[in-house]
Protein backbone atom coordinates (compact mmCIF):
# COMPACT_ATOMS: atom_id res chain seq x y z
CA UNK A 1 0.00 0.00 0.00
CA UNK A 2 2.75 2.42 1.06
CA UNK A 3 4.83 1.44 -1.95
CA UNK A 4 1.84 2.00 -4.23
CA UNK A 5 1.31 5.49 -2.82
CA UNK A 6 4.99 6.31 -3.34
CA UNK A 7 4.73 5.12 -6.96
CA UNK A 8 1.72 7.36 -7.56
CA UNK A 9 3.42 10.30 -5.86
CA UNK A 10 6.59 9.83 -7.94
CA UNK A 11 4.51 9.60 -11.11
CA UNK A 12 2.73 12.85 -10.24
CA UNK A 13 6.00 14.67 -9.50
CA UNK A 14 7.49 13.54 -12.82
CA UNK A 15 4.28 14.46 -14.61
CA UNK A 16 4.38 17.89 -12.96
CA UNK A 17 7.92 18.70 -14.08
CA UNK A 18 8.03 16.85 -17.39
CA UNK A 19 4.41 17.41 -18.36
CA UNK A 20 2.86 20.50 -16.83
CA UNK A 21 5.97 22.70 -16.55
CA UNK A 22 7.39 21.52 -19.87
CA UNK A 23 4.10 22.04 -21.70
CA UNK A 24 3.37 25.46 -20.20
CA UNK A 25 6.91 26.66 -21.02
CA UNK A 26 7.10 24.98 -24.41
CA UNK A 27 3.80 25.40 -26.22
CA UNK A 28 5.58 24.68 -29.48
CA UNK A 29 5.82 21.00 -28.49
CA UNK A 30 2.11 20.83 -27.76
CA UNK A 31 1.39 22.30 -31.18
CA UNK A 32 4.07 20.12 -32.81
CA UNK A 33 2.45 16.98 -31.45
CA UNK A 34 -0.91 17.91 -32.94
CA UNK A 35 0.28 18.91 -36.41
CA UNK A 36 0.34 15.47 -38.06
CA UNK A 37 -3.08 14.30 -36.83
CA UNK A 38 -4.61 17.64 -37.77
CA UNK A 39 -3.14 17.53 -41.27
CA UNK A 40 -4.73 14.09 -41.79
CA UNK A 41 -7.97 15.54 -40.48
CA UNK A 42 -7.89 18.36 -43.02
CA UNK A 43 -7.19 16.01 -45.94
CA UNK A 44 -10.01 13.69 -44.89
CA UNK A 45 -12.42 16.61 -44.47
CA UNK A 46 -11.57 17.90 -47.96
CA UNK A 47 -12.06 14.55 -49.67
CA UNK A 48 -14.69 13.00 -47.42
CA UNK A 49 -16.83 15.91 -46.27
CA UNK A 50 -18.49 15.60 -42.87
CA UNK A 51 -18.13 11.82 -42.89
CA UNK A 52 -14.42 12.14 -43.65
CA UNK A 53 -14.12 14.76 -40.93
CA UNK A 54 -15.61 12.31 -38.40
CA UNK A 55 -13.12 9.61 -39.37
CA UNK A 56 -10.35 12.17 -39.20
CA UNK A 57 -11.41 13.31 -35.75
CA UNK A 58 -11.60 9.82 -34.30
CA UNK A 59 -8.34 8.79 -36.00
CA UNK A 60 -6.62 11.98 -34.89
CA UNK A 61 -7.78 11.49 -31.32
CA UNK A 62 -6.41 7.94 -31.26
CA UNK A 63 -3.17 9.08 -32.88
CA UNK A 64 -2.77 11.87 -30.34
CA UNK A 65 -3.08 9.42 -27.44
CA UNK A 66 -0.77 6.82 -29.04
CA UNK A 67 1.86 9.21 -30.35
CA UNK A 68 2.27 10.83 -26.99
CA UNK A 69 2.81 7.45 -25.37
CA UNK A 70 5.35 6.61 -28.03
CA UNK A 71 6.73 10.12 -27.80
CA UNK A 72 8.05 9.46 -24.30
CA UNK A 73 10.89 7.66 -26.06
CA UNK A 74 12.44 11.07 -26.60
CA UNK A 75 12.15 12.14 -22.96
CA UNK A 76 13.24 8.80 -21.51
CA UNK A 77 16.29 8.63 -23.78
CA UNK A 78 17.23 12.24 -23.12
CA UNK A 79 17.02 11.78 -19.36
CA UNK A 80 18.97 8.52 -19.47
CA UNK A 81 21.67 9.28 -22.02
CA UNK A 82 21.57 13.03 -22.54
CA UNK A 83 21.66 14.52 -19.06
CA UNK A 84 21.94 11.40 -16.85
CA UNK A 85 18.90 12.45 -14.83
CA UNK A 86 17.75 8.83 -14.70
CA UNK A 87 21.10 7.85 -13.13
CA UNK A 88 20.56 10.51 -10.47
CA UNK A 89 17.13 9.10 -9.68
CA UNK A 90 18.44 5.52 -9.79
CA UNK A 91 20.65 6.46 -6.85
CA UNK A 92 17.66 7.66 -4.81
CA UNK A 93 14.59 6.10 -3.23
CA UNK A 94 12.55 6.81 -6.36
CA UNK A 95 10.11 4.23 -7.68
CA UNK A 96 11.24 3.23 -11.18
CA UNK A 97 7.68 2.35 -12.09
CA UNK A 98 6.56 5.75 -10.80
CA UNK A 99 9.19 7.38 -12.99
CA UNK A 100 8.03 5.46 -16.08
CA UNK A 101 4.35 6.12 -15.39
CA UNK A 102 5.17 9.76 -14.71
CA UNK A 103 6.77 10.08 -18.12
CA UNK A 104 3.70 8.47 -19.68
CA UNK A 105 1.45 10.78 -17.70
CA UNK A 106 3.45 13.82 -18.75
CA UNK A 107 3.04 12.74 -22.37
CA UNK A 108 -0.69 12.68 -21.69
CA UNK A 109 -0.50 16.23 -20.31
CA UNK A 110 1.00 17.28 -23.65
CA UNK A 111 -1.88 15.59 -25.48
CA UNK A 112 -4.59 17.19 -23.35
CA UNK A 113 -5.11 20.54 -25.16
CA UNK A 114 -5.33 18.83 -28.55
CA UNK A 115 -7.60 16.14 -27.13
CA UNK A 116 -9.97 18.72 -25.68
CA UNK A 117 -10.27 20.45 -29.05
CA UNK A 118 -10.95 17.10 -30.74
CA UNK A 119 -13.59 16.27 -28.16
CA UNK A 120 -15.27 19.63 -28.59
CA UNK A 121 -15.45 19.30 -32.38
CA UNK A 122 -16.66 15.69 -32.11
CA UNK A 123 -19.37 16.76 -29.68
CA UNK A 124 -20.37 19.53 -32.09
CA UNK A 125 -20.70 16.96 -34.88
CA UNK A 126 -22.74 14.67 -32.63
CA UNK A 127 -19.97 12.12 -32.25
CA UNK A 128 -19.85 11.00 -28.62
CA UNK A 129 -16.55 9.25 -28.02
CA UNK A 130 -16.63 9.14 -24.22
CA UNK A 131 -18.49 5.85 -23.97
CA UNK A 132 -17.34 3.21 -21.47
CA UNK A 133 -16.00 1.04 -24.32
CA UNK A 134 -14.07 3.95 -25.85
CA UNK A 135 -12.70 5.05 -22.50
CA UNK A 136 -11.46 1.51 -21.90
CA UNK A 137 -9.86 1.50 -25.36
CA UNK A 138 -8.17 4.87 -24.86
CA UNK A 139 -6.82 4.00 -21.41
CA UNK A 140 -5.52 0.63 -22.56
CA UNK A 141 -4.02 2.25 -25.65
CA UNK A 142 -2.26 4.83 -23.50
CA UNK A 143 -0.78 2.12 -21.28
CA UNK A 144 0.22 -0.08 -24.22
CA UNK A 145 1.85 2.76 -26.14
CA UNK A 146 3.64 4.01 -23.02
CA UNK A 147 4.94 0.50 -22.40
CA UNK A 148 6.16 0.24 -25.99
CA UNK A 149 7.71 3.70 -25.72
CA UNK A 150 9.54 3.00 -22.49
CA UNK A 151 10.67 -0.44 -23.66
CA UNK A 152 12.12 0.94 -26.86
CA UNK A 153 13.70 3.88 -25.03
CA UNK A 154 15.60 1.39 -22.87
CA UNK A 155 17.07 -0.23 -25.96
CA UNK A 156 18.36 2.97 -27.55
CA UNK A 157 22.12 3.32 -27.21
CA UNK A 158 22.61 6.72 -28.83
CA UNK A 159 20.64 9.92 -28.57
CA UNK A 160 20.56 10.36 -32.34
CA UNK A 161 18.11 7.46 -32.76
CA UNK A 162 15.48 8.85 -30.44
CA UNK A 163 14.36 11.51 -32.92
CA UNK A 164 13.67 9.16 -35.83
CA UNK A 165 12.14 6.20 -34.01
CA UNK A 166 8.94 7.89 -32.75
CA UNK A 167 8.24 9.21 -36.23
CA UNK A 168 8.56 5.76 -37.78
CA UNK A 169 6.47 4.17 -35.04
CA UNK A 170 3.76 6.82 -35.31
CA UNK A 171 3.45 6.16 -39.03
CA UNK A 172 3.36 2.37 -38.58
CA UNK A 173 0.88 2.56 -35.71
CA UNK A 174 -1.52 4.95 -37.39
CA UNK A 175 -1.31 4.20 -41.10
CA UNK A 176 -0.44 0.51 -40.78
CA UNK A 177 -3.39 0.01 -38.44
CA UNK A 178 -7.02 0.88 -39.30
CA UNK A 179 -7.10 4.13 -37.37
CA UNK A 180 -8.30 6.50 -40.07
CA UNK A 181 -10.11 3.88 -42.15
CA UNK A 182 -12.35 0.88 -41.41
CA UNK A 183 -10.73 -2.42 -40.54
CA UNK A 184 -12.86 -3.96 -43.30
CA UNK A 185 -10.40 -2.45 -45.81
CA UNK A 186 -7.79 -4.96 -44.67
CA UNK A 187 -7.56 -8.48 -46.20
CA UNK A 188 -9.02 -9.69 -42.90
CA UNK A 189 -10.50 -7.20 -40.41
CA UNK A 190 -8.93 -9.24 -37.61
CA UNK A 191 -5.50 -8.07 -38.82
CA UNK A 192 -6.61 -4.67 -37.57
CA UNK A 193 -6.30 -5.69 -33.92
CA UNK A 194 -2.64 -6.74 -34.17
CA UNK A 195 -1.41 -3.28 -33.22
CA UNK A 196 -2.84 -1.52 -30.14
CA UNK A 197 -3.86 1.54 -32.16
CA UNK A 198 -5.86 -0.69 -34.52
CA UNK A 199 -7.48 -2.60 -31.66
CA UNK A 200 -8.44 0.65 -29.93
CA UNK A 201 -9.73 2.07 -33.20
CA UNK A 202 -11.94 -0.97 -33.85
CA UNK A 203 -13.59 -0.52 -30.46
CA UNK A 204 -13.97 3.25 -30.84
CA UNK A 205 -15.23 3.11 -34.44
CA UNK A 206 -17.88 0.64 -33.35
CA UNK A 207 -18.74 2.42 -30.13
CA UNK A 208 -19.17 5.83 -31.76
CA UNK A 209 -21.27 4.36 -34.54
CA UNK A 210 -18.87 5.21 -37.36
CA UNK A 211 -19.13 1.59 -38.47
CA UNK A 212 -20.52 -1.56 -36.87
CA UNK A 213 -18.08 -4.42 -36.94
CA UNK A 214 -20.12 -6.90 -34.96
CA UNK A 215 -19.46 -8.46 -31.57
CA UNK A 216 -16.77 -10.94 -32.70
CA UNK A 217 -14.32 -8.35 -34.01
CA UNK A 218 -14.90 -5.86 -31.18
CA UNK A 219 -14.46 -8.64 -28.60
CA UNK A 220 -11.26 -9.73 -30.30
CA UNK A 221 -10.09 -6.11 -30.24
CA UNK A 222 -10.91 -5.75 -26.53
CA UNK A 223 -9.01 -8.93 -25.66
CA UNK A 224 -6.06 -8.00 -27.88
CA UNK A 225 -5.90 -4.54 -26.34
CA UNK A 226 -6.03 -5.96 -22.82
CA UNK A 227 -3.12 -8.27 -23.65
CA UNK A 228 -1.17 -5.49 -25.35
CA UNK A 229 -1.60 -3.10 -22.44
CA UNK A 230 -0.74 -5.86 -19.92
CA UNK A 231 2.37 -6.64 -21.98
CA UNK A 232 3.19 -2.95 -22.21
CA UNK A 233 2.85 -2.57 -18.45
CA UNK A 234 4.92 -5.68 -17.83
CA UNK A 235 7.79 -4.36 -19.93
CA UNK A 236 7.38 -0.90 -18.47
CA UNK A 237 7.76 -2.21 -14.93
CA UNK A 238 10.41 -4.76 -15.84
CA UNK A 239 12.58 -2.35 -17.76
CA UNK A 240 11.96 0.41 -15.26
CA UNK A 241 14.01 -1.50 -12.72
CA UNK A 242 16.81 1.04 -13.13
CA UNK A 243 19.62 -1.43 -12.99
CA UNK A 244 21.46 -2.30 -16.16
CA UNK A 245 22.87 -5.78 -16.65
CA UNK B 1 36.57 -4.16 -12.77
CA UNK B 2 38.85 -6.98 -11.70
CA UNK B 3 39.60 -7.96 -8.11
CA UNK B 4 38.71 -4.58 -6.67
CA UNK B 5 38.68 -4.86 -2.86
CA UNK B 6 38.63 -2.00 -0.38
CA UNK B 7 36.78 -0.86 2.72
CA UNK B 8 36.22 2.75 3.69
CA UNK B 9 34.85 3.92 7.03
CA UNK B 10 31.86 6.20 7.49
CA UNK B 11 32.07 9.99 7.66
CA UNK B 12 35.09 10.32 5.42
CA UNK B 13 35.81 11.65 1.96
CA UNK B 14 36.98 8.83 -0.27
CA UNK B 15 38.72 10.09 -3.37
CA UNK B 16 38.81 7.79 -6.38
CA UNK B 17 41.62 8.65 -8.73
CA UNK B 18 42.62 7.19 -12.03
CA UNK B 19 43.08 8.02 -15.68
CA UNK B 20 40.32 7.85 -18.29
CA UNK B 21 39.13 4.29 -18.57
CA UNK B 22 40.39 3.30 -15.11
CA UNK B 23 36.95 2.10 -14.01
CA UNK B 24 36.00 4.96 -11.68
CA UNK B 25 32.55 5.49 -13.14
CA UNK B 26 31.90 1.78 -13.46
CA UNK B 27 32.67 1.38 -9.77
CA UNK B 28 30.38 4.27 -8.84
CA UNK B 29 27.58 2.91 -11.01
CA UNK B 30 27.84 -0.47 -9.29
CA UNK B 31 27.86 1.11 -5.83
CA UNK B 32 24.87 3.32 -6.65
CA UNK B 33 22.94 0.20 -7.79
CA UNK B 34 22.68 1.38 -11.37
CA UNK B 35 24.89 -1.31 -12.84
CA UNK B 36 24.71 -5.00 -11.98
CA UNK B 37 28.15 -6.46 -11.30
CA UNK B 38 28.86 -9.69 -13.14
CA UNK B 39 30.39 -11.13 -9.98
CA UNK B 40 31.63 -10.16 -6.54
CA UNK B 41 29.97 -8.36 -3.63
CA UNK B 42 29.75 -4.77 -2.55
CA UNK B 43 28.21 -3.10 0.48
CA UNK B 44 27.23 0.52 0.92
CA UNK B 45 26.32 1.70 4.44
CA UNK B 46 26.09 -1.97 5.39
CA UNK B 47 23.64 -2.92 2.63
CA UNK B 48 24.36 -5.34 -0.19
CA UNK B 49 24.13 -3.45 -3.49
CA UNK B 50 23.01 -6.59 -5.34
CA UNK B 51 20.56 -8.06 -2.84
CA UNK B 52 19.31 -4.92 -1.11
CA UNK B 53 19.28 -2.18 -3.75
CA UNK B 54 16.20 -0.46 -2.33
CA UNK B 55 17.81 -0.14 1.10
CA UNK B 56 20.97 1.23 -0.50
CA UNK B 57 18.98 3.81 -2.51
CA UNK B 58 17.37 5.17 0.65
CA UNK B 59 20.72 6.16 2.12
CA UNK B 60 22.61 7.38 -0.95
CA UNK B 61 22.52 10.32 -3.32
CA UNK B 62 24.59 10.85 -6.44
CA UNK B 63 25.65 13.38 -9.00
CA UNK B 64 26.50 11.19 -12.01
CA UNK B 65 29.32 11.95 -14.39
CA UNK B 66 28.38 14.45 -17.12
CA UNK B 67 24.95 14.96 -15.61
CA UNK B 68 23.03 18.19 -16.07
CA UNK B 69 19.87 19.53 -14.45
CA UNK B 70 16.73 19.55 -16.61
CA UNK B 71 17.15 22.70 -18.66
CA UNK B 72 13.59 24.00 -18.74
CA UNK B 73 13.19 23.86 -14.96
CA UNK B 74 14.35 26.56 -12.58
CA UNK B 75 16.93 25.71 -9.89
CA UNK B 76 14.11 25.89 -7.34
CA UNK B 77 11.92 23.46 -9.26
CA UNK B 78 14.77 21.05 -9.90
CA UNK B 79 15.88 20.82 -6.27
CA UNK B 80 12.31 20.86 -4.94
CA UNK B 81 11.13 18.08 -7.26
CA UNK B 82 14.22 15.99 -6.50
CA UNK B 83 13.47 16.22 -2.78
CA UNK B 84 9.82 15.34 -3.37
CA UNK B 85 10.93 12.31 -5.37
CA UNK B 86 13.11 11.31 -2.43
CA UNK B 87 9.98 11.23 -0.31
CA UNK B 88 10.22 14.47 1.65
CA UNK B 89 7.02 16.26 2.63
CA UNK B 90 6.06 19.41 0.73
CA UNK B 91 6.91 21.68 3.66
CA UNK B 92 10.25 20.06 4.37
CA UNK B 93 11.17 20.02 0.68
CA UNK B 94 10.35 23.73 0.42
CA UNK B 95 12.38 24.56 3.53
CA UNK B 96 15.44 22.59 2.42
CA UNK B 97 15.25 23.92 -1.13
CA UNK B 98 15.30 27.50 0.09
CA UNK B 99 18.13 26.77 2.52
CA UNK B 100 20.34 24.94 0.04
CA UNK B 101 19.87 27.48 -2.75
CA UNK B 102 21.03 30.17 -0.35
CA UNK B 103 24.04 28.10 0.72
CA UNK B 104 25.06 27.52 -2.90
CA UNK B 105 24.58 31.12 -4.00
CA UNK B 106 21.65 30.20 -6.24
CA UNK B 107 18.82 31.97 -4.46
CA UNK B 108 19.03 35.05 -6.69
CA UNK B 109 18.59 32.89 -9.80
CA UNK B 110 16.04 30.50 -8.29
CA UNK B 111 13.33 31.48 -10.81
CA UNK B 112 15.55 31.55 -13.86
CA UNK B 113 15.46 28.56 -16.20
CA UNK B 114 18.52 26.34 -15.83
CA UNK B 115 19.18 26.73 -19.55
CA UNK B 116 20.06 30.38 -18.95
CA UNK B 117 22.59 29.64 -16.20
CA UNK B 118 26.36 29.29 -16.56
CA UNK B 119 28.00 25.85 -16.58
CA UNK B 120 29.22 26.36 -13.03
CA UNK B 121 25.78 27.30 -11.77
CA UNK B 122 24.22 24.29 -13.48
CA UNK B 123 26.65 21.99 -11.71
CA UNK B 124 25.97 23.73 -8.43
CA UNK B 125 22.25 23.07 -8.90
CA UNK B 126 22.98 19.34 -9.11
CA UNK B 127 25.27 19.34 -6.10
CA UNK B 128 22.76 21.47 -4.17
CA UNK B 129 20.00 18.93 -4.80
CA UNK B 130 22.15 16.08 -3.52
CA UNK B 131 23.36 18.20 -0.62
CA UNK B 132 19.78 18.91 0.44
CA UNK B 133 18.94 15.21 0.39
CA UNK B 134 20.96 14.72 3.57
CA UNK B 135 22.03 11.24 2.48
CA UNK B 136 24.34 8.98 4.44
CA UNK B 137 26.61 8.29 1.47
CA UNK B 138 27.03 10.81 -1.35
CA UNK B 139 28.61 9.93 -4.69
CA UNK B 140 30.04 12.78 -6.71
CA UNK B 141 31.35 11.56 -10.05
CA UNK B 142 33.70 14.21 -11.41
CA UNK B 143 31.59 17.06 -10.06
CA UNK B 144 34.10 19.78 -10.85
CA UNK B 145 35.10 18.88 -14.39
CA UNK B 146 34.97 21.99 -16.53
CA UNK B 147 34.20 24.34 -13.64
CA UNK B 148 35.95 27.64 -13.06
CA UNK B 149 38.12 27.98 -9.97
CA UNK B 150 35.41 29.81 -8.01
CA UNK B 151 32.66 27.28 -8.73
CA UNK B 152 35.07 24.47 -8.04
CA UNK B 153 35.73 25.80 -4.59
CA UNK B 154 32.03 26.10 -3.88
CA UNK B 155 31.75 22.39 -4.65
CA UNK B 156 34.75 21.72 -2.42
CA UNK B 157 32.99 23.60 0.38
CA UNK B 158 29.95 21.41 -0.13
CA UNK B 159 32.08 18.27 0.12
CA UNK B 160 33.65 19.51 3.36
CA UNK B 161 30.24 20.46 4.75
CA UNK B 162 28.81 17.03 3.88
CA UNK B 163 31.68 15.44 5.77
CA UNK B 164 31.10 17.74 8.71
CA UNK B 165 27.50 16.54 8.82
CA UNK B 166 28.76 12.97 9.10
CA UNK B 167 28.12 11.86 5.52
CA UNK B 168 30.54 9.69 3.61
CA UNK B 169 31.48 11.28 0.31
CA UNK B 170 32.77 9.22 -2.58
CA UNK B 171 34.45 11.62 -4.96
CA UNK B 172 35.84 10.62 -8.33
CA UNK B 173 38.02 13.18 -10.00
CA UNK B 174 40.68 13.73 -12.62
CA UNK B 175 42.11 16.54 -10.56
CA UNK B 176 44.76 15.12 -8.28
CA UNK B 177 45.08 18.30 -6.25
CA UNK B 178 41.34 18.11 -5.60
CA UNK B 179 41.62 14.56 -4.28
CA UNK B 180 44.64 15.57 -2.18
CA UNK B 181 42.86 18.57 -0.71
CA UNK B 182 39.59 16.88 0.12
CA UNK B 183 40.15 13.17 0.65
CA UNK B 184 40.81 11.28 3.85
CA UNK B 185 41.61 8.20 1.79
CA UNK B 186 42.38 7.77 -1.87
CA UNK B 187 41.59 4.75 -3.99
CA UNK B 188 43.80 4.71 -7.05
CA UNK B 189 42.44 2.69 -9.96
CA UNK B 190 43.96 1.79 -13.27
CA UNK B 191 42.55 -0.44 -15.95
CA UNK B 192 39.88 -1.81 -13.64
CA UNK B 193 42.26 -2.75 -10.83
CA UNK B 194 43.20 -1.19 -7.51
CA UNK B 195 46.67 0.32 -7.67
CA UNK B 196 46.68 1.61 -4.10
CA UNK B 197 44.37 2.59 -1.26
CA UNK B 198 45.69 4.86 1.48
CA UNK B 199 45.48 8.41 2.90
CA UNK B 200 46.91 10.95 0.44
CA UNK B 201 49.98 11.78 2.59
CA UNK B 202 50.87 8.07 2.81
CA UNK B 203 50.73 7.85 -0.97
CA UNK B 204 52.94 10.91 -1.32
CA UNK B 205 55.46 9.32 1.04
CA UNK B 206 55.95 6.58 -1.53
CA UNK B 207 57.32 9.10 -4.02
CA UNK B 208 61.15 9.12 -3.87
CA UNK B 209 62.97 12.30 -2.78
CA UNK B 210 61.36 15.44 -1.37
CA UNK B 211 61.37 17.77 -4.33
CA UNK B 212 60.64 17.58 -8.02
CA UNK B 213 62.63 19.39 -10.68
CA UNK B 214 60.45 19.54 -13.75
CA UNK B 215 62.33 20.46 -16.92
CA UNK B 216 60.93 20.96 -20.40
CA UNK B 217 63.00 21.61 -23.50
CA UNK B 218 66.48 20.67 -22.29
CA UNK B 219 68.71 18.04 -23.88
CA UNK B 220 70.38 15.43 -21.73
CA UNK B 221 70.18 14.85 -18.00
CA UNK B 222 70.31 18.12 -16.06
CA UNK B 223 70.07 16.84 -12.48
CA UNK B 224 70.74 13.72 -10.49
CA UNK B 225 67.49 12.42 -9.13
CA UNK B 226 66.54 9.36 -7.13
CA UNK B 227 64.19 8.70 -9.98
CA UNK B 228 63.61 10.35 -13.34
CA UNK B 229 60.35 10.28 -15.23
CA UNK B 230 60.14 11.18 -18.90
CA UNK B 231 56.92 12.38 -20.45
CA UNK B 232 57.62 13.39 -24.04
CA UNK B 233 60.10 16.27 -23.97
CA UNK B 234 59.55 16.78 -20.24
CA UNK B 235 61.70 15.28 -17.50
CA UNK B 236 60.81 15.06 -13.83
CA UNK B 237 63.71 14.58 -11.42
CA UNK B 238 62.83 13.39 -7.93
CA UNK B 239 65.51 14.83 -5.64
CA UNK B 240 66.19 15.20 -1.91
CA UNK B 241 67.30 18.82 -2.17
CA UNK B 242 66.36 21.41 -4.76
CA UNK B 243 69.35 22.27 -6.98
CA UNK B 244 71.06 25.54 -6.07
CA UNK B 245 71.48 26.73 -9.62
CA UNK B 246 70.14 25.48 -12.89
CA UNK B 247 71.09 27.41 -15.97
CA UNK B 248 69.37 25.97 -18.99
CA UNK B 249 69.05 28.10 -22.08
CA UNK B 250 65.49 28.18 -23.37
CA UNK B 251 64.33 25.41 -21.07
CA UNK B 252 61.37 25.74 -18.76
CA UNK B 253 62.24 24.70 -15.21
CA UNK B 254 59.94 24.33 -12.23
CA UNK B 255 61.12 23.22 -8.78
CA UNK B 256 58.38 22.19 -6.35
CA UNK B 257 57.74 19.87 -3.42
CA UNK B 258 56.55 16.40 -4.38
CA UNK B 259 52.79 15.86 -4.36
CA UNK B 260 50.06 13.31 -4.88
CA UNK B 261 50.24 14.11 -8.56
CA UNK B 262 53.76 12.70 -8.63
CA UNK B 263 52.55 9.52 -7.01
CA UNK B 264 49.92 9.16 -9.74
CA UNK B 265 52.45 9.95 -12.46
CA UNK B 266 54.90 7.38 -11.17
CA UNK B 267 52.46 4.57 -10.45
CA UNK B 268 49.65 5.00 -12.92
CA UNK B 269 51.00 7.19 -15.69
CA UNK B 270 48.75 7.69 -18.64
CA UNK B 271 46.94 5.01 -20.55
CA UNK B 272 48.59 4.79 -23.90
CA UNK B 273 46.73 6.42 -26.67
CA UNK B 274 44.23 4.06 -28.27
CA UNK B 275 44.42 1.55 -25.48
CA UNK B 276 41.07 0.25 -24.39
CA UNK B 277 39.60 1.50 -21.16
CA UNK B 278 37.05 -0.11 -18.92
CA UNK B 279 34.54 2.65 -18.44
CA UNK B 280 31.53 2.26 -20.63
CA UNK B 281 31.25 5.96 -21.11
Amino acid sequence: MRRGMKTIRDALVIAWINGWIAATRGWIWVIGGSVSPVSFLVVLAIYGGVEGLKWGLVGGFIWTIASNGIGLIGDATYYRLGIKYQSMLAAAPVSPAGYALGLALSAFVFALPTSVIYLAVMWWLGLWILTPASLYALTALWLASAGIGFTLAGLIKHMRYDWALPQILSAVFTVGAPVYYPATHLPSPYLGVVLPTGAAAVIIHDSTGLIHYGPHLTSAAAVALALQSALGLYFLFKLAGWRQP
Amino acid sequence: MRGVTFEAGGGIVLGILGPNGAGKTTLVRILTTELMPSEGRAFVAGFDVVKEPEKVRKVIAAVPQESRPIDFLTPYEFVFSYLLLRGLSLGEARRRTREVLQVFGLWEVRDREVDALSGGMKRRVLVAAVFAADAEVVFLDEPTTGLDVYSRRLVWNAVSELKKRGATVVLTTHYVEEAAALSDAVLVLNRGRVVDFAPPDKLVEKVPGRYVVEVYGADGRVAEGERVLEIGGRRLYYVEKPPEALSLDGAKVVVRPKSLEDYVLLTVGAIEEGEEGYEDD
